[in-house]
Formats: C-alpha cells, sequence, structure tokens
C-alpha cells in the first residue's frame, strides 16, 4: 500500500463524519432531538475512551468519571460566565482542573495495590456533588444557568478527534505498555523496572483531563448543569460503555457509547421500561460476550484497507 | 568491591522468623546456588534482595550502595533482575511486548513526545524493536513473537520470563527455580543454557534450584539454608559432606539403636 494513498484515506475516514454531520447540520435536516444524541454520543466517547484508559489498559477500577467530569463542567462554566474568559481556554483548564483533582484523588491510594481507588473515587464522586449542591457561588442544588452555549459540533468533533488521537498515542508508545504491563501482572511490571506508581497515577489523572473536557464540553452545551446531572449513574453509564465495549479496545468504546447513547435516547419514551430493556441487554451482552464486544482487539484502517487490497489481488504499487 | 553484600539480613513475618542473620558475599561473575528445604527462606531472601520486602534488620549492598528501603523498580534499574518460581509473564500481551516493556526503563521518551508522536518516538521505537528482535533470535522465541505469552509452552514461558530480565539490563540475575517441572533431558539443556547465558551477557547468577544434579553441576558455590538459617556455604563437595546438610535433608541420624 502507498503510503500518500494509506495518508489520504485516512484523512478521509477522519473528515469524512464532520463534513457529513455538519452537511446535515447546515442544510437544516437534523432535528434538536437528533442533534442533542448526536452531541450526547460524543461526549459519551471522550468519556468512555478516557475511562477505558485507566480501567481497561491499566487495570484500575475507577467509580468517579462522572464527579471528574462535574470539577470539568463547573470550572469551564464559571470560566465563561462568570469570569469571561475564551471558551478553549476554558475548557482546557478544566481538563486540567479535573486532572488535578485525579492526582489529588490517586496519589495516596494507587501508591497502593488492590482496588482502593474504586471505593476512593465512589466517595470522591459523592463529595463533590455533595460540596456542590452547597456552595452558592455556583448555584447549590439548582445549579449553574444561562451558560453560553459555545459548544458547536465543529467544537466537539475537534475534541473528540484529539482525545482518541491522544489516548492511541499514549497507549501506543513506551508509556501505555507500562500501563498494559501494570494491568497484567503489577509485581512482574515493577521488577523489569517500571515506577508503577508514577504509571497509575499518570493514567489515572490523564483519564480524567479527558472527563474533565467532557464536563467542559456538555456544559456548553446544555446551557445549565446541576449537581444531579453527575451523579452515581452517570459514572455507572460510562462504565457500562467501557466494559461493554471491551475493557482495553477504544474501537469498542467508540462503539458502546454511541450504541448505548443511542438507545438511551430511543427509549426515552418508555419511561419505566427503559431500564428493563438496558438492563437485560447487559445481561445478554455479559452471557454471549462477556469480554465485551470487540475484547481487547482494535480496528484499524490501515489493516483494513490491506485486506481490501489483498482480495482484489496484489496491488500496483 | 563485593558485587553483592548480605549483612546480617533478617525477615520475620507476624512472629514467624523467616530469615535469620543471613550474611553472603557474591563477587562479579559468580554462579551461586541457594538450596534448601521448602519453607527454608530461599524465596523471601530474593524477595528482599529485589525491593519487595523491607527486612526486618541487616543490610544489602549493590555495587556498594545501600538498597534496602528502595522501590522494586529502582532496584532494578541498578542492575538486579529476577524471574519468579511460578513465572509472571504479562500473559496476555504478545511475546514481543513482553520483551518490549522490560526495556521501558533504559529505552524510552517523554510523555510529550508520546502523546504528539514527534520525532524521537520513531527512533527509539525502532531501537526497542531492533534490541527486541535480537533477544528473541537469541532466546529461540522469534517463531512465537505475535503469541500471547499465556499461550505459550511451558518451556518457552520459562525462557521468555529470562529474555525479558534480560531485556532490562542486569549485571546480577536472579533466577527462582528455573528448571522446575523439566525433565532430567530438558534440565541438561537448561544447564548448558545458564552457562552460555552467564558468558554472553556477562552476568552474575543467583539461582534457587530444588534440582541437585543442576546445582552440583552448575554452580561455584552453595548456599544451604533451612527454617531461615543460613546453616552452610561452601563448594559442591563441601556441602554435601556437611552433616548439618544432611540433616536438614534427610532427618537426624539415629544412633541409638535398641537392641
Amino acid at each position: 500500500m502507498a503510503k500518500g494513498k494509506y495518508i489520504f484515506w485516512r484523512l478521509v475516514a477522519l473528515l469524512l463524519p464532520y463534513v457529513l454531520i455538519q452537511g446535515l447540520l447546515g442544510a437544516g435536516l437534523i432535528s434538536d432531538f437528533q442533534q442533542i444524541t448526536l452531541m450526547m454520543m460524543g461526549i459519551n466517547i471522550i468519556l468512555a475512551v478516557s475511562l477505558n484508559l485507566i480501567v481497561g489498559f491499566t487495570g484500575q477500577l475507577a467509580l468517579g468519571h462522572a464527579g471528574f467530569m462535574a470539577v470539568g463542567a463547573y470550572t469551564a462554566a464559571v470560566l465563561t460566565l462568570k469570569i469571561h474568559q475564551p471558551f478553549l481556554l476554558s475548557l482546557i483548564l478544566g481538563g486540567l482542573a479535573a486532572s488535578l483533582a485525579g492526582l489529588l484523588v490517586g496519589l495516596p491510594t494507587l501508591r497502593l495495590k488492590g482496588d482502593y481507588l474504586a471505593i476512593a473515587t465512589l466517595g470522591f464522586g459523592e463529595i463533590i456533588r455533595g460540596i456542590l449542591n452547597n456552595v452558592e457561588y455556583v448555584g447549590g442544588a439548582a445549579g449553574l444557568l444561562g451558560i453560553p452555549r459555545l459548544t458547536t459540533w465543529t467544537w466537539l468533533y475537534g475534541f473528540l478527534v484529539l482525545t482518541l488521537l491522544g489516548v492511541m498515542n499514549f497507549v501506543n508508545s513506551t508509556h501505555g505498555r507500562a500501563c498494559l504491563a501494570i494491568r497484567e501482572d503489577e509485581i512482574a511490571a515493577e521488577t523489569v523496572g517500571i515506577n508503577t506508581t508514577y504509571y497509575k497515577v499518570v493514567a489515572f489523572s490523564l483519564g480524567d483531563f479527558f472527563a474533565g473536557l467532557a464536563g467542559g464540553l456538555y456544559a456548553h452545551y446544555f446551557y445549565l448543569i446541576q449537581p444531579s446531572s453527575f451523579s452515581f449513574f452517570r459514572s455507572f453509564d460510562v462504565l457500562v460503555m467501557v466494559v461493554l465495549g471491551g475493557l482495553g479496545s477504544i474501537t469498542g468504546s467508540v462503539l458502546a457509547a454511541m450504541g448505548i447513547t443511542l438507545l438511551n435516547a430511543l427509549l426515552q419514551d418508555l419511561a419505566e421500561f427503559r431500564m428493563i430493556i438496558y438492563s437485560l441487554l447487559l445481561i445478554l451482552v455479559m452471557i454471549f460476550r462477556p469480554q465485551g464486544l470487540m475484547g481487547r482487539r482494535e480496528w484499524s484502517l490501515a489493516r483494513w484497507l490491506e485486506k481490501r487490497g489483498e482480495a482484489r489481488g496484489p496491488a500496483g504499487s | 568491591m563485593a558485587l553483592l553484600e548480605v549483612e546480617n539480613l533478617s525477615m520475620a513475618f507476624g512472629g514467624l522468623m523467616a530469615l535469620l542473620n543471613i550474611n553472603m558475599q557474591v563477587e562479579e561473575g559468580d554462579l551461586i546456588g541457594i538450596i534448601g528445604p521448602n519453607g527454608a527462606g530461599k524465596t523471601t531472601l530474593f524477595n528482599l534482595l529485589t525491593g519487595m520486602y523491607r527486612p526486618l534488620r541487616g543490610s544489602i549492598r549493590f555495587r556498594g550502595q545501600d538498597i534496602v528501603g528502595l522501590p522494586p523498580h529502582k532496584i532494578t534499574r541498578l542492575g538486579i533482575a529476577r524471574t519468579f518460581q511460578n513465572i509472571r509473564l504479562f500473559g496476555d500481551l504478545t511475546v514481543w511486548d513482553n520483551i518490549r516493556i522490560a526495556q521501558h526503563w533504559h529505552r524510552n521518551y517523554g510523555l510529550g513526545v508520546a502523546l504528539l508522536r514527534l520525532p524521537p518516538f520513531h527512533r527509539v521505537e525502532e531501537e526497542i524493536a531492533r534490541e527486541t528482535q535480537l533477544l528473541l533470535e537469541m532466546f529461540g522465541l522469534e517463531p512465537y513473537k505475535h503469541e500471547k505469552a499465556r499461550n505459550l509452552p511451558y518451556g518457552e514461558q520459562r525462557r521468555l520470563e529470562i529474555a525479558r530480565a534480560l531485556a532490562a539490563r542486569p549485571r546480577l540475575l536472579l533466577l527462582d527455580e528455573p528448571a522446575a517441572g523439566m525433565n532430567p533431558q530438558e534440565t541438561r539443556e537448561l544447564m548448558a543454557f545458564l552457562k552460555w547465558l552467564k558468558e554472553e551477557f556477562a552476568l552474575t547468577l543467583l539461582l534457587i534450584e530444588h534440582d541437585m544434579s543442576l546445582v552440583m553441576g552448575l554452580c561455584q558455590r552453595i548456599y544451604v539454608l533451612d527454617y531461615g538459617r543460613l546453616i552452610a556455604v561452601g563448594t559442591p563437595e563441601e556441602v554435601q559432606n556437611d552433616p548439618q546438610v544432611i540433616e536438614a535433608y534427610l532427618g537426624q541420624e539415629v544412633n541409638d539403636f535398641a537392641p
């Protein structure tokens, strides 16, 4: 496969969804409801992929992703709404704030071997909600209202691509492999010279950075954020996406995030049936594909093109 | 200066003294065996040397530096690597990745380089790939390079674990029962392999082993542990004839036969 041709297809694959949706939006062919679903898909993909980095690739169970999302959402919203900072800066600072919160939770708990992180993050999610409920500056339980709607499809898609590239680049580097080693066998990892605490903290706060980013994008799409939007159920939702897609598969997280967001949207009218169908689906997947939809495999454009090339016979170049 | 000096090393688990006042001197290029009945404290000694446990008392000096209290990854970086009695590979990762990961501390680039895929990324990754390929060929693991480590035959898993330890560039290699589960033929092959390994990589070897033919045929000096105590040190002949060693392995001699 010629390299130039590969880069060309890569660009096409990268830009096609963006151009297509942007075109449909411009032509007014996407309803408000569909648009909300679409934006939620993007946000959920960022959340699921970043949680997968922590749970699937590094093997550390974290149950408070919504808490870190809240930190990012509130930070970014306060920055644009009250301090009138530019959107991009606010988003990034939101991500950094979430990342810093991740450091605070991660440093003491990730030094230990075992599932202490799960308990700490579970607590963190609830503490954040408790704090937000009681701080008048950010609206207390009523939440922050009137956040400018700055999150457009273009912004969202841009950050989605950045997240995917960032996580993929990380995972396919010496640093990502150190995380994989920790997931596989923490003791063996340290005996080959890997600083396991450092890498657990890096993966955790990097994942939290993207969660914070997702929070900022969320806040600037829905005008309003309330502490109750970031409850344990949202953390759990994201975890379900990660497990369903496959622990350790970015492609799986993307697919599962899209599928579950769509399902949530479709089942909205069914109210109480929604949870039943949702749970049934989960049970079925866990029975028939306990490793998740993708397991640990990834879909790769290069491989796909290669296979297609082989099927067609030897390529000309 | 000795490569490794252990002085009065003691370790306790609860009220049980697992090791008591162990003294050891290992010179560069030594090939040393550690033997003793089950529960004698052999693996505990390895866990202390690699920083996985912190000793109750005593000192461990490696190349003149006190390493007590250092975390395991720092000790590895100073030049001590090990294998485990019940093989610990990165099971779900490929053979290739197992070796790549072990070069982590000496072949790396910054986090920013990784995230942005800056030029050093490709250069260093190529170096890693070259060394990985070399090691796999040397250890006859080339044909398995895309296999998951857990799917390898037992003997190959043992070899991969040694190859992985070497990828971390040790000067002192600790092998915990490398011959476990091998038949006499395989054990003989292992002996030749260990000799080659020691020369090829200019290593100092410390090995725990139950297979006496291997230990006696290979090691220059043997440390015998029993109930956490060092009961004998010496050449294979000296150790074999030591009454205390015989007692530890065969039980006490019974002198007073009832007529």
